[in-house]
């Protein structure tokens, strides 16, 4: 489904939400109304679809100021919605605006008219950063040591998934046996680990003075050297 | 600004006015849905009518797609419909029998019993609160004129039911269908074309584009003077509505093939002139689809017809004319529109805000607990 007819869809839900083109692809504005228990509320946005979209994940400007820039915002100014992995599980579960809109944005949107009514968030939060990516792994694989996460996060990064090989969270039993079916589960997502372990390397060895050097393999190390020369992309190591 | 950039920025404002006051896509499938369930209950083989072979189909806004909002929200859309009995003869039937044939199977239907409404001249009316008035017209085949080919074979008889308390036994002549082809001939090329269009848009085949997407320059350009005339004649309370079908009937007549609604509206309102409307020194506007009918013959009994009808087409010139093309930005062209239209322009607030009516708020899914994240500090 092209951009248009993904809009025509959205509109039937969302009426006033409005598509532009762009040069670079489509902006998508307006106003969204939900309600959910005693919340009822309405946020001005500005969704931008870039020309590689579907590859590239829809970005969300919240445009009426009611939203406090210290509450969940990527540098960039745009709503941080979700973790990395959550978005693209979700998105790619189905590619479209609506899917997009639904099930993320508007929970998004109904979190924070949560927050203000209530001062809490009704389903907690992850910490910002690496941290949070970090714990978010450690809930999937249920597994609370930092290590065993890394290790397990570094077959995904690596793209190294062996059922034979010992499983790093010291069972002593062979991966497929441990937590390989896990490890499958998000191979099969076709999500690109390597930022998320290289994030969480970097923040280990800030925060935890963790050596992190038998984990920076030739393919990491050349990760890292490409990344430090996009901009906008402020990782640290 | 040239002159020829500035039409095509008001006729995009001008569309986007046009797209609002359209039915919404969902009402209009519930409209079909409705319409063809009515046909279906009275062809049932049960139905006293099925040996008469009923068809029912849309005519008037509803089928040519220049359907409008209703003034204010509590108003409902009027759908037409036409009940044809194909095998009915007028030679075995007179026109109460028709009438009533056709009220009959309606009422042997619990919930139509209940949404009928007393019986007009010529129809049957269902009401569906706060959605439609369905007006259904019984009608059979005129005979006479569809052997005449062209247009004609369409022809049908309808009833009316005070024509015949004064008297007047004759039959009255119709021709929805006719008029539908001819409203189609007028815009077959820009139809066709922005079907081609948008069926590559959306990478389909040209047949997979239900003809309800495709508005014309031509409909546009109608549904925003209808539009303005109901707007007009609310705030003057005596003048005479000027009736959709001489607005639609100048409109496509006039019609070249513009494709662009500004030029469309303005090509039609400096079109009618005296001249055009009169024949031998008589108002004149001809049902093309039905030669022996004239849309304006009450004009010449009654003044306040034509005078009303060229004061609503002078203050229609005014607001798109001249004056419109003058104002510069697209604010003001918004903001001259809104005040011509009684709906809120996208083009003020940026457009993108919602402003006014009700508000459609959102369920939001409460299987999706999210935690929202922050890459900010790391």
């Amino acid at each position: 489904m092209c951009v248009e007819s993904q809009c025509i869809e959205l509109r039937k839900k969302y009426p006033y939400l409005f598509l532009e083109k762009k040069n670079d692809g489509y902006l998508i504005r307006g106003t969204i109304f939900l309600e959910k228990d005693n919340v009822k509320d309405r946020y001005e946005v500005e969704i931008r679809v870039v020309s590689d979209y579907p590859r590239k994940v829809p970005t969300v400007k919240e445009t009426g100021s009611k939203i406090d820039p210290n509450f969940h915002h990527n540098p960039d100014g745009t709503l941080c919605l979700e973790a990395p992995l959550t978005v693209h599980e979700i998105f790619r579960a189905n590619e479209t605006l609506l899917n997009f809109t639904d099930n993320l944005l508007v929970p998004y949107l109904y979190i924070h008219s949560y927050y203000r009514m209530n001062g809490k968030l009704p389903f907690g939060e992850h910490a910002h950063g690496a941290e949070g990516i970090l714990a978010d792994y450690k809930k999937r694989f249920e597994i609370s040591d930092d290590l065993i996460v890394l290790g397990l996060l570094q077959i995904l990064a690596e793209g190294a998934y062996r059922g034979h090989h010992l499983c790093p969270c010291g069972s002593k039993k062979k991966l497929r046996n441990c937590h390989g079916g896990c490890i499958r589960n998000l191979v099969s997502l076709r999500f690109n680990f390597m930022k998320d372990f290289i994030q969480i390397l970097g923040w280990l060895k800030k925060e935890r003075q963790f050596n992190v050097v038998p984990y920076i393999s030739k393919r990491v190390k050349n990760v890292i050297t490409s990344l430090k020369n996009v901009p906008n992309e402020k990782w640290t190591y | 600004m040239e002159m020829f950039e500035k039409a095509s920025v008001l006729s995009k404002s001008l569309e986007q006015f046009a797209e609002d006051l359209d039915i919404s896509e969902s009402k209009y499938l519930e409209a079909e849905k409705r319409y063809e369930a009515v046909g279906e209950w009275l062809g049932k083989n049960d139905s006293p009518l099925s040996i008469c072979i009923p068809e029912i189909y849309p005519q008037g806004s509803f089928a040519l797609g220049t359907v409008i909002k209703p003034m204010t929200n509590k108003d409902e859309y009027d759908i037409d419909l036409v009940c044809f009995l194909a095998k009915l003869k007028k030679e075995s039937t007179s026109q109460s029998a028709l009438k009533t044939m056709v009220g009959d199977r309606l009422k042997a239907h619990d919930a139509y019993k209940r949404l009928l409404d007393q019986e007009g001249h010529r129809c049957w009316t269902l009401n569906y609160a706060n959605e439609f008035h369905m007006d259904i017209l019984p009608a059979i085949a005129d005979d006479v004129l569809r052997a005449k080919g062209g247009l004609l074979v369409d022809a049908i008889l309808i009833t009316d039911k005070q024509k015949i308390a004064s008297g007047d036994s004759e039959w009255p002549k119709s021709n929805p269908r006719g008029y539908l082809k001819w409203f189609q001939s007028r815009q077959e090329t820009v139809f066709v074309a922005l079907r081609k269009q948008l069926a590559e848009a959306i990478k389909a085949s040209v047949d997979d584009v239900p003809e309800y997407k495709i508005k014309t320059p031509l409909q546009r350009a109608i549904q925003i003077l209808k539009r303005h005339r109901d707007i007009y004649c609310s705030r003057k309370k005596d003048a005479c509505k000027p009736i959709s079908i001489i607005i639609t009937t100048l409109a496509a007549s006039s019609y070249k093939g513009q494709d662009n609604v500004y030029n469309t509206v303005y090509d039609i309102l400096f079109g009618i002139t005296d001249n055009a409307i009169k024949q031998a020194g008589k108002f004149y506007i001809p049902n093309p689809a039905n030669p022996g009918e004239n849309f304006a013959d009450k004009w010449d009994k009654n003044p306040d017809l034509p005078k009303s009808f060229f004061e609503w087409v002078n203050d229609a010139r005014t607001v798109f004319g001249s004056a419109l093309i003058e104002k510069v930005d697209k604010m003001e062209f918004g903001k001259k529109l809104e005040e011509s239209l009684g709906i809120k322009s996208r083009d003020i607030d940026d457009g993108q805000k919602y402003s006014g009516g009700a508000p459609v708020y959102v369920k939001v899914n409460p299987s999706s607990e999210r935690r929202p994240w922050g890459s900010a500090c790391v």
